[in-house]
């Protein structure tokens, strides 16, 4: 991890938010799992149960994850992630 | 009204509900006059313009239809090109072609501001393309005043296209359909898909690369990674813009012409002008590239009409040297591959370096249209081929490890939201929810940091 200097003062390039993710062990896992869940209901024939309920643990996470202070842009890279794996089912059917 | 502005989100619903609540021979009315509210809601003064180039547009189509001597004929289409291109020059170039005239004679003019109306190339090429028609073929004559009028005027591509024909779109007005399921379903997909385009693509590029390109003098690296963030940032900017006004119009059970096609898989300038900005490619195409000898003169004239129609294809995007830049570079580019490509590309490798080289030609030209200046754009590529240092660079762009998976993510994406944009994509329920999803968080975010980001093409 390194630290670079711009006008703004010291900067990370990895992490520069309030409270990162990383910080929130219960968001994280409620992630993990959403993340799982989706993947899991992506490549099954009939997993469209799973994907929902992996979009509640994506829900919970997001809460917790609110209520601890990290920056929306966090949850919406989240987001974006279960979006592509969510893809993968249109793919797997057979879309144009 | 802009499309990312909540008050279009409410102006869209109420005129659907209007529309499906009156009888199909009024339709037209409502779609009309809910046209003309939206463009009076940028600057009412300016609709007068609009309505002017939709007049003198009509007038010239039911004279050609009626006149029959080649000559009168030819005096009519004339007149109405040059009344419209008159008006097109004098709000658009009027500044800059005087500007350049006092620098030719050393002279230091005053000039007056002139306010460019929003849309205006937009809507007096697809007018014009109709009094061309008309010429061509009188049959193609509309004579019912509102309906011609709501086809230069329809709210969804009425500011940044599609540039659609009248033989395309005039029979759907004219049959004043309401959306079925059907419709309703493929309008709502084709919207979710602009938004996802325009507030998580492109919003998240723009401040990156405004971060570049206002630098005095950023590293190499900056510039290179700046560029490449400018070329998703306008692709998703715009296509963004082109999917919502197809999903608006499909509510209404109107379909517009798809206006790109996965551009940066292109293969060279050609196929990459086949598949982005399809509507102005096209209309340049009919009404210039082949009254001017097309593809069957010879190897000399081609090359001029070439350079020609893209130099004005570039002053057609803004009354800057820059824009001429750009567009004489795509032109050479298409003149290169007409004097030295010859054989089809077969091989995979061949194919995917052939895309490579495309992509990074397409985006060393983005530089000359993103830069503020000719001498800027040219100071910008003097240090994309000087001192590179990863490290300033990533720091000048200001990139965290949630911006690398935001911009990972978006990239991945980029074959799903083509699919999700075909006419027989079958999306499931999460899918649709995760869309939303992720426009409603951007759309938070954009409200924390407390402005709008308008749509690069609104201002041509």
């Amino acid at each position: 991890m390194g630290l670079l200097q711009n006008a703004a003062g010291p900067l990370c390039i990895y992490e520069r938010s309030d409270m990162s993710l990383l910080h929130m062990p219960a968001a994280l896992l409620l992630y993990l799992a959403a993340l799982l869940l989706t993947a899991l209901g992506a490549v099954r024939k009939k997993g469209l149960a799973l994907s929902y309920l992996g979009g509640l643990c994506w829900a919970g996470g997001s809460l917790l994850a609110w209520y601890g202070g990290t920056p929306p842009r966090e949850l919406l890279a989240v987001a974006l992630l279960l979006l592509l794996i969510e893809g993968l089912r249109m793919r797997r059917e057979g879309g144009p | 009204m802009s499309f990312d502005s909540l008050s279009y989100l409410l102006f869209l619903p109420a005129v659907l509900l209007l529309h499906r609540l009156c009888p199909p021979r009024g339709r037209w009315i409502v779609l009309l006059g809910a046209s003309l509210f939206f463009y009076a809601s940028w600057n009412l003064p300016l609709t007068l313009l609009l309505l002017a180039v939709i007049a003198v547009s009509y007038l010239a189509g039911r004279l050609l239809a009626r006149l029959e001597k080649p000559r009168q004929r030819r005096a009519v289409l004339v007149f109405a090109l040059a009344l419209c291109l008159g008006l097109l020059l004098y709000f658009k170039y009027f500044r800059f072609l005087a500007g350049a005239l006092a620098a030719l004679l050393g002279q230091s003019w005053k000039l007056w501001d002139v306010i460019v109306p929003i849309g205006v190339s937009f809507y007096t090429f697809q007018a014009l393309s109709y009094v061309i028609d008309v010429c061509r073929d009188p049959a193609r004559v509309e004579r019912h005043f509102g309906y011609y009028a709501l086809y230069v005027s329809f709210f969804p591509q009425l500011v940044a296209g599609p540039i659609e024909r009248a033989e395309r779109l005039l029979p759907q007005l004219r049959a004043g359909a309401q959306g079925n399921a059907e419709d309703l379903r493929t309008g709502l997909r084709l919207l979710l898909v602009g938004y996802f385009r325009k507030l998580v693509i492109a919003d998240f590029c723009g401040p990156l690369v405004t971060a570049v390109y206002a630098a005095e003098t950023p590293d190499g690296s900056a510039v290179f990674l700046g560029t490449l963030l400018f070329s998703l940032q306008i692709y998703n900017d715009f296509a963004g813009y082109s999917e919502i006004a197809r999903g608006s119009a499909r509510l209404f059970g109107i379909r517009l012409m798809r206006n790109f096609d996965r551009p940066y898989l292109a293969l060279g300038f050609r196929d990459f002008w086949r598949r982005w900005h399809i509507s102005l490619s096209q209309w340049f195409r009919d009404y210039l590239y082949i009254p001017l000898g097309g593809s069957r003169s010879g190897l000399a004239r081609r090359l001029g009409a070439t350079l020609l129609v893209f130099a004005l294809s570039g002053l057609w995007h803004g009354a800057n040297w820059t824009f001429l830049f750009w567009g004489l570079f795509h032109g050479a580019g298409l003149c290169l591959e007409l004097l030295f490509r010859r054989k089809p590309i077969d091989q995979p490798w061949q194919k995917a370096l052939g895309m490579l080289l495309t992509f990074l030609a397409v985006s060393f030209a983005w530089i000359f249209f993103r830069a503020s200046s000719l001498p800027h754009a040219f100071a910008l590529i003097q240090c994309l081929f000087s001192r590179w240092d990863l490290s300033a660079g990533l720091a000048l762009l200001g990139i965290t490890a949630t911006d690398g998976l935001w911009l990972g993510a978006a990239l991945l994406s980029g074959g799903l939201l083509h699919r999700l944009s075909q006419k027989d994509a079958r999306p499931r329920d999460m899918t649709l929810v995760w869309l939303l999803l992720c426009i409603a968080l951007a759309w938070l975010i954009r409200l924390g940091q407390g402005g709008e980001n308008a749509f690069i093409y609104f201002q041509f």
